[in-house]
């Protein structure tokens, strides 16, 4: 009978429509602030308190440059870099390192090691910085990139040597003592069998360090207080102090540091989200 | 499997544990020490016993704090959790094309915290901010405040911008989990009779549910430690309304140089995260119905 | 393999046991990272402070290579924070707990100091003050707050006017506005304004200073000079009914539509630059606005006025509101009379005239002899040194007190709370404060 189809179709259309509706509003409030913050970037002072919802009359970059200049963003860049490359390697191979001998080696204190760094996934940082402050001054490493990088891997190694465990955990159990019974030793075994298997257990604890070292505050701000260490987020916070007030400057600062990350993210979001979905769901 | 060499297991966990031990563990002794005495940092340190803890539990300051972070955790069950809840199921509508919209939703999960708290600081500012001037040209001008300025408005709208970002993250790891759903019950359920919103009410929900404890557990936990939006958004005001357990700490240890005391709150803290985490494994482990996906 | 290797793990154990005793123990113990040597022919020293501005900035880098010339094979490093990084505790308590503190440093006089002399970080240098090239350049008043137990611990810096009414000229003419003199002309002024569609009176006061210092001169004007420092600093309740009445001025601020509706959401800088773009026609702020004035809007006319009287005010009717900084000399560097060196190349007449010119006030005598300074520069030094009485902003009298004290006020400025309400929390807090 023609009728029902005919009724069926256009309801089909009309939830189409409402859905595809809803969904676009419900990305325009993700999106608006983000765009707003790039279209004011290339506006005036005055453009921007007088008609702040006028698009540019112009795309000029030269605040950009003034910010990346005046701000020195690219320092600021260099340093998260560096910190940040450098936790997320420890990370990897330390935690790579730590969770094949929990996963596959048995030995006396492997229950123990194992609740103890299951202190490390619950506690807080707060819990802890205020004495892991007094003790990197006592050191003297404060206002050095070490007190980043070291934190952050103690911060990230919990995390990593667990994910890792997991998933070298289901790792068949033949593989190894197939290896074993062919004479293989630990060392061996762990560089020719277990980093090629890993790798995209790898890859989840790399995106996961990355972001999170990345994007980094607390210990960021109250750590480091030179200029020319701070990384991109105290670097931000420290621009906008300085230049508080001139809006066009601090949106083109914004915005640099915003779109490439949006960029890369846009490329890599598979694996991005996969990354973290595997790091919460284990 | 045994080591191939008494030595193996300790060489492959010897940096682990040591940067965990010297980073994490002495650390959270040493802030447990520094708890029982009073220390500016440079003076000598004197140790007073217990006298951190009573000013703490007699601090309407610290008081507040906690009454603030369970406001923003419950807000942030609802805009994070269960607002990611739904996108999720909207976003895996049958026969939807709908991978641009996922990745938009996730994109402020990737930004530094700070340049959101930034820039949601101008979409909130007073005189020109985006809010304000978008509630104008609606004619709805009655509606401006000063939104983070008004102290019963700051709270709300720090909450507002948390939501904002991690909605799109608790939307990918449901929406992983439904899909992990086999896809012969869906069609089951469909040939059942059952109309998408039935499917997802009916079949969906209870399937996640696993994911859904581990979302809530996650917002709750998230929801101490959360610092960098609110430092740089109000930095606990206006007048402590929007004064957080970390804004607090750091404020008394950093700024009033008062080591002890803030050590105190911070052992009070991890007290109160611990007995949360093991209380919900406990409920958890009671709860053995249910299919796990 | 049956024997598992425990022996490791307990050397573990006893390495983070090591670590924990070498990193909490070592609480007395002064560094000793800080090489000395004997000749002092060659050395590195540090000296450390907030921003404030390049300018000023750009002098001190002169002195360093002055100072590097005039002695050669002696370094300085001058290590310039964010202002508010340095000011709020981050960075200097860093700085000064490190195993490298700084040899000289910027500091406040009175509270702040005496608190800096109580950990050990302050020298005493009586001696080299009574010296020729420091003796002859300040007045013995400059020296407030800088002694204790008639021990110097302080060369003087700058003097500064914490709070003063900044207003638009060409506003005020345009709205037949003159500067007020009292209190109820004041509130005039701000209806006049408002009527006239004008903002009248701009405040940042994100990090509660800015009205805390417009309080804490409020509150010296009418309760008097010496009852605002016994309040502030706990030997008097803060809320008497006294300063109930002085903190009612601020809410007629707030109740008469003066001030901004964002003030405690909104922060210094933006409310200078409101004020410096012309949005508003007053601004209560300190005298550091002139080299920011110079700066970002060469061409606005301002001009300022004293906090006006307060009729039936116990306190000096004309008193000033300001604070002066000062240099400390650290007790614990190894190079103390190199330091001293630099500090006496710092307030030498040459060095004067260029921190003159970069826009703050120094406190030597005549120091704006031969500079070409700014009108406005000039006036506020001019009243700073002929003030009949100088009253400090409460956050260099006690710094916790001063921050509920502040937040009283922040809370009644924004119409939180009434100055009852907000006074009686503040004295709740205070109570239950410890008394070292």
């Amino acid at each position: 009978m023609p009728k029902p189809r005919v009724d069926r179709t256009a309801r089909q259309v009309i939830s189409n429509v409402t859905y595809y509706t809803l969904m676009t509003l419900a990305s325009l409030i993700f999106l608006i602030p983000l765009v707003w913050m790039v279209l004011s970037s290339f506006k005036t002072q005055a453009q921007i308190f007088d008609s702040p919802f006028s698009l540019p009359t112009s795309i000029d970059f030269g605040n950009w440059s003034r910010a990346w200049d005046e701000g020195n963003l690219g320092q600021y860049a260099i340093n998260s870099i560096v910190v940040t490359t450098v936790s997320v390697f420890a990370i990897l191979v330390f935690g790579a390192m730590a969770a094949f001998a929990l996963s596959r080696l048995k030995f006396r204190s492997r229950g123990l090691l194992l609740v103890v760094l299951a202190l490390g996934l619950l506690l807080p940082v707060q819990s802890y910085f205020v004495a892991q402050s007094t003790i990197l001054n006592r050191l003297d490493i404060t206002d050095t990139r070490w007190a980043l990088i070291i934190p952050y891997i103690g911060l990230g190694i919990s995390l990593s040597v667990y994910l890792l465990k997991a998933y070298m955990d289901s790792l068949p159990r033949e593989l190894f003592e197939c290896a074993r019974m062919d004479g293989c030793g630990d060392v061996r075994m762990f560089f020719a069998i277990v980093l090629p298997l890993l790798k995209p257990g790898l890859a989840t604890v790399g995106t996961f360090s990355v972001l999170a070292a990345w994007n980094e505050f607390l210990l960021a701000t109250l750590y480091i207080q030179s200029d020319d260490l701070k990384t991109i987020p105290v670097g931000l916070v420290a621009f906008t102090g300085k230049y508080a007030t001139d809006y066009p400057l601090l949106f083109s600062a914004l915005s640099i540091v915003t779109i490439p990350m949006i960029a890369i993210y846009v490329v890599f979001h598979r694996q991005v989200i996969q990354g973290i979905t595997e790091g919460t769901t284990r | 499997m045994k080591p191939s060499s008494r030595w193996t297991p300790f060489i492959l966990l010897a940096p682990a544990i040591t940067i965990f031990v010297f980073v994490v563990l002495v650390p959270m002794i040493g802030t447990i020490e520094l708890s029982f005495t009073r220390w500016t940092g440079t003076n000598t340190m004197r140790f007073i016993g217990f006298d951190n803890y009573t000013r703490a539990f007699q601090d309407s300051v610290y008081r507040l704090t906690y009454k603030n972070t369970i406001i923003y955790i419950l807000a942030t069950l609802v805009l994070e959790v269960a607002v990611g809840f739904a996108l999720a199921g909207l976003v895996s509508a049958k026969g939807k094309r709908t991978a641009w919209y996922r990745i938009t939703f996730f994109i402020p999960v990737m930004l530094p915290m700070v340049v959101i708290a930034v820039l949601w600081s101008f979409v909130y500012a007073y005189d020109a901010g985006l809010l304000n001037s978008a509630l104008e040209a609606v004619g709805l001008e009655s509606l401006t405040r000063v939104w983070l300025g008004d102290p019963n408005t700051a709270l709300l709208a720090i909450c507002f911008v948390s939501g904002w970002i991690y909605a799109g993250f608790y939307m990918a790891i449901f929406y992983a989990a439904l899909r992990r759903i086999p896809s012969s019950i869906l069609e089951a359920a469909a040939l059942d009779g059952a109309n998408e919103r039935q499917i997802f009410f009916r079949v969906k929900v209870p399937m996640v549910r696993n994911m859904t404890e581990v979302a809530i557990l996650l917002c709750i936990t998230g929801g101490f430690q959360t610092f960098d939006l609110f430092y740089v958004m109000t930095n606990g005001g206006p007048d402590h309304a929007t004064e957080i357990l970390t804004t607090y700490i750091v404020s008394v240890v950093f700024r009033d140089h008062d080591v002890g005391y803030g050590a105190a709150m911070s052992v009070i803290m991890t007290i109160v995260v611990l007995a949360i985490g093991v209380a919900y494994a406990k409920l958890r482990r009671k709860d053995v119905t249910g299919v796990e996906y | 393999m049956t024997r598992s290797p425990r022996l490791p793990r307990v050397a573990l154990a006893v390495a983070a046991a090591t670590t924990l005793t070498i990193g909490l123990a070592a609480c007395g113990s002064s560094s000793d990272a800080n090489s000395s040597d004997g000749a002092g022919d060659t050395s590195a020293i540090s000296i450390a402070m907030g921003s404030t501005g390049d300018d000023v900035d750009a002098v001190f880098t002169n002195l360093k290579k002055e100072y590097e010339a005039k002695y050669p094979g002696r370094t300085i490093n001058i290590i310039v924070q964010e202002n508010d990084t340095y000011e709020t505790g981050i960075g200097l308590q860093t700085l000064l707990a490190s195993n490298n503190p700084p040899d000289i440093y910027f500091e406040r006089p009175g509270a702040r100091l005496q608190e800096r002399i109580g950990e050990g970080n302050a020298a005493d240098i009586s001696k080299a003050v009574a010296d020729p090239r420091f003796a002859g350049r300040f007045d013995p008043g400059a020296y407030t707050g800088m002694v204790f137990d008639d021990k110097t611990y302080m060369v003087p810096w700058t003097g500064d006017v914490t709070n003063v009414f900044w207003y638009n000229v060409d506003t005020f003419s345009k709205n037949g506005i003159t500067p007020p003199t009292s209190w109820s002309g004041f509130l005039d002024v701000c209806k006049t304004l408002v009527a006239g569609g004008e903002n009248a009176l701009v405040e940042g006061n994100k990090d509660k200073w800015t009205v805390g210092s417009i309080a804490s001169h409020l509150a010296a004007r009418v309760i008097g000079d010496d009852a605002y420092v016994a309040a502030v600093t706990g030997q008097a309740p803060m809320n008497s009914p006294e300063m109930v009445t002085a903190f009612g001025h601020l809410q007629e601020l707030w109740d008469n539509g003066c001030i901004n509706r964002d003030v405690n959401a909104m922060g210094d800088e933006e409310a200078n630059t409101k004020f410096l773009l012309g949005k508003s026609a007053m601004l209560g702020i300190g005298s550091w606005l002139v080299p920011e004035q110079l700066e970002q809007a060469k061409d606005l006319k301002m001009g300022f006025f004293n906090m006006p009287q307060i009729p039936g005010g116990a306190g000096n009717p004309n008193s000033v509101l300001g604070v002066s900084t000062g240099f400390v000399v650290n007790a614990k560097s190894q190079h103390q009379s190199d330091a001293l060196d630099f500090l006496a190349l710092m307030v030498n007449p040459d060095s004067t005239k260029q921190f003159a010119k970069s826009g703050v006030t120094p406190l030597e005598l005549d120091p704006f002899a031969g500079v070409d300074a700014d009108a406005n520069t000039i006036a506020m030094a001019n009243m700073l040194s002929k003030a009949p009485a100088k009253v400090t902003p409460a956050d260099n009298l006690d710094v916790k007190r001063a921050d509920e004290f502040y937040g009283a006020a922040a809370a009644v400025i924004g119409g939180l709370k009434s100055p009852q309400e907000a006074l009686d929390a503040a004295q709740d807090r205070v109570s239950s404060l410890p008394t070292n």
